[in-house]
Protein backbone atom coordinates (compact mmCIF):
# COMPACT_ATOMS: atom_id res chain seq x y z
CA UNK A 1 0.00 0.00 0.00
CA UNK A 2 2.67 2.24 -0.77
CA UNK A 3 0.23 5.42 -1.99
CA UNK A 4 -2.00 6.69 0.67
CA UNK A 5 -4.78 9.18 0.91
CA UNK A 6 -3.55 12.36 3.09
CA UNK A 7 -5.91 13.09 5.73
CA UNK A 8 -7.15 16.60 6.67
CA UNK A 9 -8.83 18.62 9.78
CA UNK A 10 -10.22 17.61 11.88
CA UNK A 11 -8.40 13.86 11.15
CA UNK A 12 -7.30 13.50 15.03
CA UNK A 13 -4.23 11.94 14.01
CA UNK A 14 -3.06 15.80 12.70
CA UNK A 15 -3.67 16.75 16.29
CA UNK A 16 -1.91 14.33 18.33
CA UNK A 17 1.69 14.03 19.23
CA UNK A 18 2.77 11.43 17.53
CA UNK A 19 4.95 7.88 19.13
CA UNK A 20 8.43 7.11 18.94
CA UNK A 21 9.52 5.00 16.00
CA UNK A 22 12.39 3.67 17.71
CA UNK A 23 14.44 0.81 16.20
CA UNK A 24 13.97 1.13 12.58
CA UNK A 25 12.53 -2.10 11.25
CA UNK A 26 10.85 -3.65 8.26
CA UNK A 27 8.12 -1.87 9.52
CA UNK A 28 9.09 1.82 9.84
CA UNK A 29 11.13 1.15 6.41
CA UNK A 30 7.81 0.38 4.83
CA UNK A 31 6.54 3.60 6.44
CA UNK A 32 9.43 5.37 4.67
CA UNK A 33 8.12 3.81 1.36
CA UNK A 34 4.59 4.82 1.78
CA UNK A 35 5.80 8.18 2.42
CA UNK A 36 7.82 8.89 -0.31
CA UNK A 37 5.73 7.43 -2.52
CA UNK A 38 2.90 9.73 -1.18
CA UNK A 39 4.46 12.52 -1.87
CA UNK A 40 5.86 11.85 -5.29
CA UNK A 41 2.00 11.63 -6.53
CA UNK A 42 1.19 14.54 -4.86
CA UNK A 43 1.59 18.15 -7.18
CA UNK A 44 3.55 20.75 -5.37
CA UNK A 45 4.37 18.55 -2.52
CA UNK A 46 7.86 19.13 -0.67
CA UNK A 47 6.99 16.97 2.37
CA UNK A 48 4.52 14.50 4.22
CA UNK A 49 4.62 13.60 8.13
CA UNK A 50 3.03 10.50 8.75
CA UNK A 51 0.37 11.14 10.72
CA UNK A 52 -0.41 13.00 7.73
CA UNK A 53 -0.80 9.32 6.23
CA UNK A 54 -2.76 8.48 9.32
CA UNK A 55 -0.24 6.96 11.04
CA UNK A 56 0.87 8.42 14.90
CA UNK A 57 4.57 7.74 14.51
CA UNK A 58 7.48 10.69 14.16
CA UNK A 59 8.35 10.30 10.85
CA UNK A 60 8.54 12.88 7.58
CA UNK A 61 9.81 12.84 4.31
CA UNK A 62 10.74 15.87 2.66
CA UNK A 63 12.19 16.83 -1.17
CA UNK A 64 12.55 20.39 -2.31
CA UNK A 65 14.82 19.44 -5.57
CA UNK A 66 13.91 22.09 -8.11
CA UNK A 67 11.74 24.68 -5.79
CA UNK A 68 12.86 28.09 -6.72
CA UNK A 69 13.24 29.00 -2.93
CA UNK A 70 15.57 26.33 -1.66
CA UNK A 71 19.19 26.77 -1.12
CA UNK A 72 20.30 23.63 0.89
CA UNK A 73 18.87 20.91 -0.88
CA UNK A 74 19.16 17.24 0.32
CA UNK A 75 17.52 15.37 -1.96
CA UNK A 76 14.82 13.35 -0.76
CA UNK A 77 15.32 11.76 2.88
CA UNK A 78 13.19 10.13 5.46
CA UNK A 79 13.66 10.82 9.51
CA UNK A 80 12.35 8.95 12.12
CA UNK A 81 12.34 10.44 15.53
CA UNK A 82 13.56 13.94 14.32
CA UNK A 83 15.03 16.34 16.35
CA UNK A 84 15.98 19.66 15.68
CA UNK A 85 19.37 20.56 17.93
CA UNK A 86 19.35 24.02 16.63
CA UNK A 87 17.12 26.85 14.53
CA UNK A 88 17.62 30.32 13.93
CA UNK A 89 17.45 33.49 11.97
CA UNK A 90 13.15 33.27 11.55
CA UNK A 91 11.53 34.40 8.40
CA UNK A 92 8.43 35.26 7.62
CA UNK A 93 6.21 33.12 4.60
CA UNK A 94 2.76 32.22 3.33
CA UNK A 95 2.40 28.46 3.88
CA UNK A 96 -0.17 25.85 2.65
CA UNK A 97 -0.68 22.11 3.71
CA UNK A 98 -2.57 19.43 1.86
CA UNK A 99 -3.86 18.62 5.36
CA UNK A 100 -5.85 22.14 5.76
CA UNK A 101 -6.57 22.60 1.81
CA UNK A 102 -8.45 25.59 2.29
CA UNK A 103 -6.43 28.34 4.00
CA UNK A 104 -3.27 29.53 3.97
CA UNK A 105 -1.15 31.66 6.57
CA UNK A 106 1.85 33.89 7.59
CA UNK A 107 3.97 31.58 9.42
CA UNK A 108 7.32 32.53 10.72
CA UNK A 109 9.87 30.17 10.97
CA UNK A 110 13.39 29.61 11.49
CA UNK A 111 15.80 29.93 8.42
CA UNK A 112 19.18 27.91 10.03
CA UNK A 113 17.92 24.68 11.10
CA UNK A 114 20.22 21.77 12.46
CA UNK A 115 18.10 18.23 12.21
CA UNK A 116 18.97 14.91 13.73
CA UNK A 117 17.20 11.72 13.33
CA UNK A 118 17.48 8.33 11.74
CA UNK A 119 16.98 7.26 8.32
CA UNK A 120 15.59 4.37 6.91
CA UNK A 121 19.49 2.24 7.08
CA UNK A 122 19.15 2.52 11.10
CA UNK A 123 21.70 5.29 10.70
CA UNK A 124 21.85 8.64 12.67
CA UNK A 125 21.80 11.75 10.43
CA UNK A 126 22.09 15.23 11.47
CA UNK A 127 21.14 17.88 8.45
CA UNK A 128 22.10 21.68 8.54
CA UNK A 129 19.19 22.69 6.41
CA UNK A 130 18.29 26.49 5.50
CA UNK A 131 15.49 28.76 3.54
CA UNK A 132 12.99 26.93 1.81
CA UNK A 133 14.00 23.18 2.97
CA UNK A 134 14.31 24.52 6.49
CA UNK A 135 10.86 25.88 6.67
CA UNK A 136 9.78 22.21 5.28
CA UNK A 137 11.41 20.19 7.70
CA UNK A 138 9.62 22.63 10.80
CA UNK A 139 6.41 22.02 8.99
CA UNK A 140 6.78 18.41 9.09
CA UNK A 141 8.21 18.27 12.74
CA UNK A 142 5.21 20.11 13.69
CA UNK A 143 2.94 17.36 12.69
CA UNK A 144 5.33 15.06 14.53
CA UNK A 145 3.91 17.50 17.32
CA UNK A 146 0.18 17.81 17.11
CA UNK A 147 0.76 21.41 15.14
CA UNK A 148 -0.39 22.42 11.89
CA UNK A 149 0.23 25.81 10.51
CA UNK A 150 -2.90 27.21 11.63
CA UNK A 151 -1.23 27.07 15.57
CA UNK A 152 1.58 29.02 14.58
CA UNK A 153 0.13 32.29 12.62
CA UNK A 154 0.57 35.65 14.37
CA UNK A 155 -2.87 35.85 14.84
CA UNK A 156 -6.09 35.69 12.95
CA UNK A 157 -5.63 38.14 10.29
CA UNK A 158 -2.70 36.13 9.08
CA UNK A 159 -4.93 33.41 7.95
CA UNK A 160 -6.47 33.41 4.53
CA UNK A 161 -8.42 31.56 1.61
CA UNK A 162 -6.43 29.36 -0.28
CA UNK A 163 -8.22 29.74 -3.24
CA UNK A 164 -9.90 33.38 -4.20
CA UNK A 165 -10.98 32.79 -8.09
CA UNK A 166 -13.78 30.19 -8.73
CA UNK B 1 -4.42 47.91 25.36
CA UNK B 2 -3.68 48.46 28.98
CA UNK B 3 -3.46 44.35 29.43
CA UNK B 4 -0.89 41.50 27.93
CA UNK B 5 -2.53 39.91 25.00
CA UNK B 6 -2.49 36.02 23.76
CA UNK B 7 -3.40 34.27 20.53
CA UNK B 8 -5.62 31.78 21.15
CA UNK B 9 -6.63 29.35 18.19
CA UNK B 10 -9.98 26.99 19.50
CA UNK B 11 -11.35 24.93 17.63
CA UNK B 12 -15.03 25.29 19.28
CA UNK B 13 -18.24 25.47 20.27
CA UNK B 14 -19.66 29.00 20.93
CA UNK B 15 -19.82 28.58 24.07
CA UNK B 16 -15.72 28.43 24.20
CA UNK B 17 -15.96 32.25 23.96
CA UNK B 18 -18.29 32.50 26.81
CA UNK B 19 -15.81 30.95 29.32
CA UNK B 20 -13.33 33.04 27.65
CA UNK B 21 -15.65 35.77 28.75
CA UNK B 22 -15.99 34.04 32.09
CA UNK B 23 -12.44 33.56 32.72
CA UNK B 24 -11.59 37.40 32.51
CA UNK B 25 -10.39 37.60 29.15
CA UNK B 26 -11.92 40.01 26.03
CA UNK B 27 -11.80 39.55 22.73
CA UNK B 28 -9.55 42.00 20.48
CA UNK B 29 -9.54 40.52 17.16
CA UNK B 30 -11.75 37.53 16.03
CA UNK B 31 -11.41 35.49 12.72
CA UNK B 32 -13.51 32.13 12.06
CA UNK B 33 -13.52 30.23 9.13
CA UNK B 34 -15.19 27.16 8.41
CA UNK B 35 -12.04 24.62 6.86
CA UNK B 36 -14.49 21.70 6.93
CA UNK B 37 -16.86 20.29 4.36
CA UNK B 38 -20.94 21.34 5.23
CA UNK B 39 -21.85 19.32 7.95
CA UNK B 40 -18.87 17.58 9.03
CA UNK B 41 -18.40 17.91 13.34
CA UNK B 42 -15.17 19.31 14.33
CA UNK B 43 -13.14 17.43 17.36
CA UNK B 44 -12.15 19.10 20.24
CA UNK B 45 -8.62 19.14 20.45
CA UNK B 46 -6.95 18.93 23.57
CA UNK B 47 -4.42 21.89 24.27
CA UNK B 48 -1.33 21.15 26.23
CA UNK B 49 -0.40 24.69 26.99
CA UNK B 50 -0.39 25.16 30.95
CA UNK B 51 -0.77 28.69 30.81
CA UNK B 52 -3.88 28.59 29.29
CA UNK B 53 -7.20 28.37 31.25
CA UNK B 54 -8.63 24.91 31.77
CA UNK B 55 -11.92 26.23 31.08
CA UNK B 56 -10.67 28.04 27.83
CA UNK B 57 -8.36 25.48 26.30
CA UNK B 58 -11.41 22.44 25.68
CA UNK B 59 -14.33 22.90 23.49
CA UNK B 60 -17.18 21.49 23.87
CA UNK B 61 -18.46 20.29 20.43
CA UNK B 62 -21.55 21.29 19.03
CA UNK B 63 -24.14 20.51 21.68
CA UNK B 64 -26.79 22.79 21.15
CA UNK B 65 -29.23 20.73 23.88
CA UNK B 66 -29.69 18.59 20.94
CA UNK B 67 -30.17 20.65 18.35
CA UNK B 68 -26.84 20.34 16.03
CA UNK B 69 -27.46 23.45 13.43
CA UNK B 70 -25.55 21.99 10.49
CA UNK B 71 -26.44 18.59 10.24
CA UNK B 72 -27.69 17.85 6.94
CA UNK B 73 -30.31 19.97 5.89
CA UNK B 74 -32.88 22.38 8.00
CA UNK B 75 -30.57 25.31 7.41
CA UNK B 76 -30.06 28.54 6.05
CA UNK B 77 -27.50 30.77 6.01
CA UNK B 78 -27.48 34.89 7.53
CA UNK B 79 -25.50 37.57 8.00
CA UNK B 80 -25.32 39.24 11.31
CA UNK B 81 -23.78 42.47 11.78
CA UNK B 82 -22.81 44.41 14.73
CA UNK B 83 -21.54 48.03 15.22
CA UNK B 84 -20.94 49.83 18.62
CA UNK B 85 -18.50 51.40 21.34
CA UNK B 86 -16.33 48.65 22.38
CA UNK B 87 -16.50 47.19 25.49
CA UNK B 88 -16.05 43.47 26.99
CA UNK B 89 -18.47 41.03 26.55
CA UNK B 90 -19.76 41.68 22.79
CA UNK B 91 -18.69 38.93 20.95
CA UNK B 92 -19.64 36.53 23.87
CA UNK B 93 -23.14 37.86 24.36
CA UNK B 94 -24.11 37.34 20.63
CA UNK B 95 -22.47 33.67 20.68
CA UNK B 96 -24.52 33.27 24.21
CA UNK B 97 -27.65 34.34 22.37
CA UNK B 98 -26.74 32.20 18.86
CA UNK B 99 -26.27 29.17 20.52
CA UNK B 100 -29.46 29.42 22.55
CA UNK B 101 -31.27 29.62 19.11
CA UNK B 102 -29.39 26.36 17.65
CA UNK B 103 -27.89 28.17 15.47
CA UNK B 104 -23.94 28.01 14.30
CA UNK B 105 -21.31 30.87 14.14
CA UNK B 106 -19.23 29.93 10.38
CA UNK B 107 -17.33 32.48 9.05
CA UNK B 108 -16.38 35.74 11.10
CA UNK B 109 -14.30 38.84 10.94
CA UNK B 110 -14.45 41.19 13.53
CA UNK B 111 -12.12 44.60 14.29
CA UNK B 112 -11.56 47.94 16.75
CA UNK B 113 -11.04 51.13 14.60
CA UNK B 114 -10.58 53.27 17.50
CA UNK B 115 -12.28 52.38 19.95
CA UNK B 116 -15.30 51.31 17.83
CA UNK B 117 -15.96 47.61 17.31
CA UNK B 118 -17.27 45.91 14.19
CA UNK B 119 -18.14 42.08 13.60
CA UNK B 120 -19.75 40.47 10.66
CA UNK B 121 -20.57 36.86 10.84
CA UNK B 122 -22.19 34.37 8.93
CA UNK B 123 -24.22 32.35 10.41
CA UNK B 124 -26.10 29.01 9.73
CA UNK B 125 -29.82 29.43 11.38
CA UNK B 126 -32.18 26.37 11.76
CA UNK B 127 -34.72 27.17 8.46
CA UNK B 128 -37.76 27.20 11.39
CA UNK B 129 -36.13 30.38 12.23
CA UNK B 130 -36.96 33.95 10.40
CA UNK B 131 -33.93 36.71 10.22
CA UNK B 132 -36.80 39.02 12.49
CA UNK B 133 -36.58 36.31 15.22
CA UNK B 134 -32.77 35.99 15.24
CA UNK B 135 -32.77 39.79 15.28
CA UNK B 136 -35.05 40.10 17.62
CA UNK B 137 -33.19 37.31 20.04
CA UNK B 138 -30.61 39.66 19.77
CA UNK B 139 -32.22 42.94 21.03
CA UNK B 140 -31.86 42.27 24.45
CA UNK B 141 -28.02 42.01 24.62
CA UNK B 142 -27.50 44.63 21.66
CA UNK B 143 -29.80 47.25 24.21
CA UNK B 144 -27.60 46.57 27.36
CA UNK B 145 -24.02 46.76 25.10
CA UNK B 146 -25.41 49.68 23.07
CA UNK B 147 -25.00 47.79 19.57
CA UNK B 148 -26.56 48.29 16.12
CA UNK B 149 -27.37 44.78 15.21
CA UNK B 150 -28.80 43.58 11.51
CA UNK B 151 -29.62 40.05 10.55
CA UNK B 152 -29.90 39.47 6.94
CA UNK B 153 -30.82 36.32 4.88
CA UNK B 154 -28.12 34.79 2.65
CA UNK B 155 -28.73 33.36 -0.52
CA UNK B 156 -26.97 30.39 -1.76
CA UNK B 157 -23.92 30.13 -0.04
CA UNK B 158 -21.03 30.16 -2.45
CA UNK B 159 -19.14 26.85 -2.14
CA UNK B 160 -16.15 27.33 -0.10
CA UNK B 161 -12.96 26.94 -2.29
CA UNK B 162 -13.32 24.59 -5.91
CA UNK B 163 -11.78 22.04 -3.88
CA UNK B 164 -14.98 20.98 -1.85
CA UNK B 165 -16.74 21.36 -5.44
CA UNK B 166 -14.18 18.70 -7.32
CA UNK B 167 -13.58 16.84 -3.81
CA UNK B 168 -9.85 16.81 -5.54
CA UNK B 169 -7.79 18.22 -2.23
CA UNK B 170 -9.89 15.75 -0.09
CA UNK B 171 -7.89 12.98 -1.79
CA UNK B 172 -3.99 12.56 -2.73
CA UNK B 173 -3.20 14.40 -5.78
CA UNK B 174 -5.21 17.48 -5.47
CA UNK B 175 -3.04 19.86 -3.07
CA UNK B 176 -1.63 22.59 -5.28
CA UNK B 177 -3.46 22.45 -8.47
CA UNK B 178 -5.58 25.31 -7.62
CA UNK B 179 -2.40 27.60 -7.28
CA UNK B 180 -1.99 28.47 -10.61
CA UNK B 181 -5.08 30.19 -11.17
CA UNK B 182 -4.70 34.07 -11.15
CA UNK B 183 -2.47 36.06 -8.85
CA UNK B 184 -2.81 37.31 -5.27
CA UNK B 185 -0.49 41.17 -4.90
CA UNK B 186 -0.23 42.62 -1.55
CA UNK B 187 0.15 47.07 -2.06
CA UNK B 188 2.01 48.87 0.48
CA UNK B 189 1.17 52.29 0.24
CA UNK B 190 2.11 55.75 2.22
CA UNK B 191 2.77 58.91 2.15
CA UNK B 192 1.81 62.48 3.49
CA UNK B 193 -1.78 62.39 4.26
CA UNK B 194 -4.27 64.05 1.29
CA UNK B 195 -7.48 63.38 -0.46
CA UNK B 196 -7.60 60.86 -2.58
CA UNK B 197 -5.33 58.18 -2.28
CA UNK B 198 -7.69 55.63 -1.47
CA UNK B 199 -9.38 56.36 -4.54
CA UNK B 200 -6.67 56.65 -7.02
CA UNK B 201 -5.27 53.37 -5.67
CA UNK B 202 -8.69 51.47 -6.37
CA UNK B 203 -9.54 52.98 -9.31
CA UNK B 204 -6.47 51.95 -10.96
CA UNK B 205 -6.84 48.43 -9.79
CA UNK B 206 -10.25 48.40 -11.20
CA UNK B 207 -9.53 49.08 -14.21
CA UNK B 208 -6.59 46.85 -14.35
CA UNK B 209 -9.48 43.93 -13.00
CA UNK B 210 -8.31 43.28 -9.53
CA UNK B 211 -10.21 42.21 -7.02
CA UNK B 212 -9.83 44.02 -3.64
CA UNK B 213 -9.86 41.21 -1.02
CA UNK B 214 -8.37 43.18 1.98
CA UNK B 215 -8.19 46.33 2.94
CA UNK B 216 -6.50 48.24 6.08
CA UNK B 217 -5.93 51.83 6.42
CA UNK B 218 -4.34 54.16 9.51
CA UNK B 219 -3.92 57.66 10.00
CA UNK B 220 -0.93 57.95 12.24
CA UNK B 221 2.46 60.87 12.80
CA UNK B 222 1.69 64.03 14.51
CA UNK B 223 -1.31 66.23 13.81
CA UNK B 224 0.67 68.97 11.87
CA UNK B 225 2.20 66.24 9.68
CA UNK B 226 -0.33 63.53 9.24
CA UNK B 227 0.84 60.21 7.71
CA UNK B 228 -1.55 57.77 5.61
CA UNK B 229 -0.61 54.11 5.23
CA UNK B 230 -3.17 51.76 3.52
CA UNK B 231 -2.42 47.85 2.80
CA UNK B 232 -4.53 46.27 0.24
CA UNK B 233 -4.23 42.44 -0.41
CA UNK B 234 -5.80 42.28 -4.68
CA UNK B 235 -6.58 39.11 -5.96
CA UNK B 236 -6.23 39.38 -10.60
CA UNK B 237 -8.15 36.79 -12.81
CA UNK B 238 -6.16 34.98 -14.75
CA UNK B 239 -4.90 36.08 -17.65
CA UNK B 240 -4.73 39.92 -16.47
CA UNK B 241 -1.64 41.20 -15.94
CA UNK B 242 -1.06 41.92 -12.80
CA UNK B 243 2.74 43.37 -12.47
CA UNK B 244 1.45 45.93 -14.89
CA UNK B 245 -1.43 47.22 -12.53
CA UNK B 246 1.17 47.60 -9.98
CA UNK B 247 3.16 49.87 -12.11
CA UNK B 248 -0.05 51.77 -12.96
CA UNK B 249 -0.98 52.48 -8.93
CA UNK B 250 2.64 53.21 -8.66
CA UNK B 251 2.62 56.11 -11.23
CA UNK B 252 -0.93 57.23 -10.30
CA UNK B 253 0.12 57.49 -6.76
CA UNK B 254 3.52 58.66 -7.63
CA UNK B 255 1.99 61.97 -9.00
CA UNK B 256 0.58 63.30 -5.77
CA UNK B 257 4.14 61.88 -3.74
CA UNK B 258 2.54 58.52 -2.25
CA UNK B 259 4.72 55.74 -2.17
CA UNK B 260 3.82 52.19 -3.23
CA UNK B 261 5.41 48.98 -2.70
CA UNK B 262 3.80 45.47 -4.67
CA UNK B 263 4.59 41.93 -3.57
CA UNK B 264 2.93 39.02 -4.78
CA UNK B 265 2.05 36.17 -2.59
CA UNK B 266 3.70 33.32 -2.93
CA UNK B 267 2.36 30.34 -1.23
CA UNK B 268 4.36 27.69 -0.36
CA UNK B 269 2.25 24.05 0.23
CA UNK B 270 4.31 21.91 2.26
Amino acid sequence: MPVRPVLTLPAPVLTCRARPVGSIDDEARALAVDLIDTMKVSPGCVGLAAPQIGVGLRAFVVDVTGHRKAQSCHGTFVLFDPVVDSASDLQPAREGCMSVPDLTGDVRRASQVVVSGIDPQGVRRTLHVDAFEARAVLHEIDHLDGLVFLDRVAGPHAVFPRKVYR
Amino acid sequence: MGFGGRCFRVQWGPSALRRFRRSGCRTVRLSTVRDSTPGQRRVPRPVDDGDVPSVVALSEGRRHNGRVANQSGGVTHMTLTAVGVDRPGIVAALAAVLEDLGCNLEDSTMSILRGHFAVLLIVAVPDTIGAETVEAALAPAAHRLDLTVAVRPLGELPSLTSNDQTGRSRTVGGAGADLGEGEVYVFSVHGADRPGIVERATRSLLEAGGNILDLSTRLVGPPDAPVYVLHLTVGFPPGSDAAGAADTVRATLGEVGVQVHAEPVEIDVL
